[in-house]
């Protein structure tokens, strides 16, 4: 089952043209070199400076909890991790809309904890989401050694769309974690 | 006290800590996989210097063009750092850039957060 997992593939998709296929391999360097290659096509195809800001923010902010929370993660040197995850990003130029869709394999255990950290955010306004990031901030409640817990709000700040996340079991305790969103 | 400096990568920012001149710089993007091990010994000269070692001036310089959600908990980390520490005359920077939206939204959270430290927006 994971190695059908393993088979789908990432891909930076413009209007109706897939422009960029890339690795589902994630660490440190694929994924400045995914970000950066997403954003010089996404700068060729005359995207707004916003749009692409916010591309690229949540993009590094996806790869990250990649990095951080799959099942099949693996240290590296220095403390560096590698993961594997699928990332389809679709931009839409005439309507200026863009569609991330990520997966990645997750622990059953992980499951409750990104419920409890979407339903955080859901049905908040921007004025509501830096209240509550300024507050966590303050709190310094969900800081670990690999971040600050803050992710979703960034998130949320920037989708046009509600978050929708899905969780599909693969085996034993192993579910596939995707996340669509729609900024 | 010695002067702590640190080149920028890709994925993380130049950081210049000039003990002698008072100047702290962060100039650069900053999302490092281990971004709070990478601030760790920021932090530490910091407190350090913040505690009782500040010069007469100590100018404050943040030019960061993109950071991650665990840069955003470090920043506010740091401020607090100064807002507790003792310093004469401080002048704390916050570059940004205006073409993007979320350039100014973002320092208005510490800004306002920070109040007492009177930090300054300028455009890049």
């Amino acid at each position: 089952m994971q190695s059908t997992f393993l088979n789908e593939k990432s891909f930076l998709q413009i209007d109706d043209t897939v422009i960029y296929e890339f690795s589902n391999k994630l660490n440190e360097e694929t994924m400045i070199k995914i970000s950066k290659t997403i954003q010089s096509h996404l700068i060729s195809a005359q995207v707004h400076i916003d749009k692409i800001d916010d591309i690229f923010k949540i993009l590094i902010e996806i790869m990250q909890n990649i990095l951080n929370y799959s099942y099949d993660k693996i240290e590296l040197k220095n403390n560096k991790r590698e993961a594997q995850g699928i990332l389809i990003v679709t931009m839409n130029s005439i309507e200026n809309t863009c569609t991330i869709q990520s997966s990645n394999l997750i622990k059953n255990t992980k499951k409750a904890i990104i419920q409890e950290r979407l339903h955080e955010i859901q049905g908040l306004n921007e004025k509501d989401l830096r209240r509550l990031l300024r507050q966590k901030m303050r709190a310094k409640k969900d800081i670990h050694t690999k971040g600050a817990g803050l992710g979703f709000i960034i998130i949320g700040l920037r989708v046009v769309k509600p978050v929708i996340i899905t969780f599909t079991p693969i085996e034993n305790d192993i579910l596939k974690y995707t996340l669509l969103l729609q900024l | 006290m010695q002067s702590l400096n640190i080149e920028a990568t890709e994925n993380s920012p130049k950081v210049s800590l000039d003990f002698e001149n008072g100047v702290i710089i962060f100039e650069g993007k900053s999302y490092p996989e281990n971004t709070f091990e990478f601030y760790e010994p920021i932090s530490k000269w910091l407190e350090k210097y913040f505690n009782g070692n500040a010069k007469e001036t100590t100018t404050v310089e943040i030019k960061l063009s993109y950071f991650n959600s665990a840069t955003s908990q470090i920043l506010f980390d740091l401020f607090d750092i100064i807002n507790d520490g003792e310093s004469h005359n401080l002048v704390i920077n916050w570059y940004y850039d205006a073409s993007k939206k979320s350039g100014l939204k973002d320092y208005e959270d510490y800004a306002e957060e920070f109040e007492d430290l009177n930090i300054k927006a300028i455009e890049f």
